[in-house]
């Protein structure tokens, strides 16, 4: 949490004042991009060694697969009712 | 770019099936790091952002609501699709109540309920925020900037923050992570609150 926290707000600062050389600036987003790829072949990587999980996947995969359409689902579903209520200033 | 973070998570996926990384200490370095270079990036774009105090002031208030409606709106979901699934109401609000935070969701539920329930977790929320990777751009689209930040959950402040971002505007990203931050401090109050409930 204070890692994620530190870094956005450095970043923001770095932005903010300037810190990066010209020539740097314009391959912020680039980095970002790669950070996202790595992150989720690092997740993929820790998954796909998890055995327990792997073999949990045929029993439990269908239900986990209904829960997590409903969480979404039904998330999205509330907030967008919502703003388009109560946010009609945007 | 979404095929690319798909291909990513597959390639991984696939290396992992094939050699059992065992070690988790490194993975979970190299997480951090590309965690907090993703942030990095995010906190770049909102700083090179002249506008952004102007535009947090222009936010509707009722989005201060938002992370409190996803919350509300993961339990109402989890417990009407498990109910197609034979999955007591209970058990799916607890499973729902990991608002996409996979780790931490599986462990308390894990120590404080059953193993089963626990990995059940932990696939629900990781594959929540697979489908929310995928879903962010269409949803954003056609249901709004707000909406946009409700699939991913507590992610909302990490993995799918840039997605969010990308997909939005500042004022929005401003908005994803206030919601990510709130539900991932509510992820290990409501758990146990819901566990207490189901064991009384």
């Amino acid at each position: 949490m204070a890692l994620l926290l530190g870094a956005l707000i450095l970043g923001f600062i770095a932005a903010r004042w300037r810190l990066l050389p010209g020539s740097l600036r314009p391959r912020v987003p680039a980095l970002g991009s790669a950070a996202l790829f790595l992150l989720l072949f690092a997740l993929g990587l820790s998954l796909g060694s998890n055995q327990e999980l792997i073999s949990a996947l045929p029993v439990l995969g269908l239900r986990a697969v209904l829960l997590s359409v409903g969480t979404l689902g039904g998330s999205v579903l509330l907030v967008w009712l919502v703003a388009e209520l109560g946010g009609k200033g945007r | 770019m979404t095929w690319k973070i798909v291909g990513s998570l597959m390639a991984g996926v696939l290396l992992g099936r094939l050699l059992n990384v065992e070690n988790g200490e490194v993975l979970g370095l190299v997480g951090d790091f590309a965690l907090a270079a993703l942030l990095f990036a995010v906190g770049f774009s909102l700083g090179a952002d002249a506008d952004l105090g102007r535009k947090i002031k222009g936010l509707p208030k009722i989005y201060l609501a938002v992370p409190f409606l996803v919350a509300a709106g993961s339990l109402i979901g989890a417990v009407a699709l498990g109910l197609l699934g034979g999955v007591v109401p209970g058990e799916a609000a607890l499973v729902g109540a990991g608002f996409g935070w996979y780790s931490l969701s599986a462990v308390l539920i894990a120590q404080g309920y059953d193993l089963t329930l626990g990995t059940l977790a932990l696939l629900t929320n990781v594959f929540r925020e697979f489908l929310a990777i995928l879903l962010i751009p269409a949803v954003a689209r056609r249901l709004g900037k707000a909406a946009a930040v409700a699939p991913g959950g507590a992610t909302a402040m990490d993995v799918t923050l840039p997605i969010i971002a990308a997909h939005t505007d500042s004022q929005t990203a401003i908005l994803a992570f206030y919601s990510g931050t709130v539900l991932s401090a509510l992820v290990p109050v409501v758990i146990p609150f819901i566990l207490q409930l189901l064991q009384s």
